[in-house]
């Protein structure tokens, strides 16, 4: 399926849009659970390392949130730039990348992390969930479906 | 690899300048000079074709080869 220059432009400024009202979702929704958190009087560093745990569940969400923002610039840029053109590639790999580190973020440094300031516990704990895995996988995959399109359109350029 | 681009003998025998066939046929001045030199992987068929329309020539005449038994061992697009 090819589509329109324009409808490529429109669909990537509609996932802007989406990634904008999404992270104000995100935002909202996690400074309201910020008053259930369980502080302990008159302990400050608790307290800090509380929040900061709290603050490492946005990592995950945030690196998504910026593959779909590198989504939406691919489509944009998709409208100007060649087949697979450097700008387009960037996104793409941006994609890639903010896709496993998002994945990463929350298979192992939140479970990691959380454990370790809340219960002082120094090993490493990792959280296999299903989705986040795929999440991952996915995110390889454009990564190196985005290497790959480089290297082809560098061995195109070479063909006059 | 043994397979030449002879565009300027063309160029000469019609006494047209590159950049002058350049412009022509829609190809950089930084093609063109790839093209000449021979520092380039292919030609596609539609850019033979303006360059043979231009000069007014056939293919053979942009293109010579020298016969070299290590082509058919050589690495290339067969293998992949």
């Amino acid at each position: 399926m090819r589509l329109s220059p324009e409808l490529r432009g429109h669909i990537g400024l509609g996932i802007k849009i989406l990634v904008g009202v999404l992270a104000l979702a995100l935002i909202g929704e996690k400074s309201g659970q910020l008053e259930h958190l369980d502080f302990t009087v008159g302990d400050a560093w608790a307290n800090v390392r509380v929040i900061f745990a709290f603050w490492l569940t946005i990592l995950a969400p945030g690196f998504y949130l910026c593959a779909l923002w590198a989504l939406g610039a691919f489509f944009t840029k998709s409208r100007s730039d060649h087949e697979f053109g450097p700008a387009m590639v960037k996104s793409l790999r941006e994609t890639g990348q903010d896709l496993l580190i998002g994945a990463a973020a929350a298979i192992l440094v939140e479970p990691v992390f959380s454990v370790w300031l809340i219960e002082g516990f120094r090993g490493v704990r990792v959280s296999l969930e299903i989705e986040d895995v795929t999440i991952a996988f996915i995110g390889a995959a454009i990564f190196l479906l985005a290497e790959t399109g480089k290297r082809l359109r560098v061995e195109l350029e070479q063909f006059v | 690899m043994p397979v030449k681009v002879t565009i300027d003998v063309m160029l000469t025998r019609k006494k047209l300048t590159a950049r002058d066939v350049a412009a022509r046929i829609g190809l950089s001045e930084t093609q063109m000079s790839l093209l000449r030199t021979g520092k380039i992987k292919g030609m596609r068929f539609d850019t033979l074709a303006r360059l043979c329309y231009v000069l007014d020539c056939k293919p053979g005449e942009l293109i010579d080869y020298d016969r070299d038994a290590a082509d058919l061992t050589a690495p290339g697009e067969a293998d992949v």
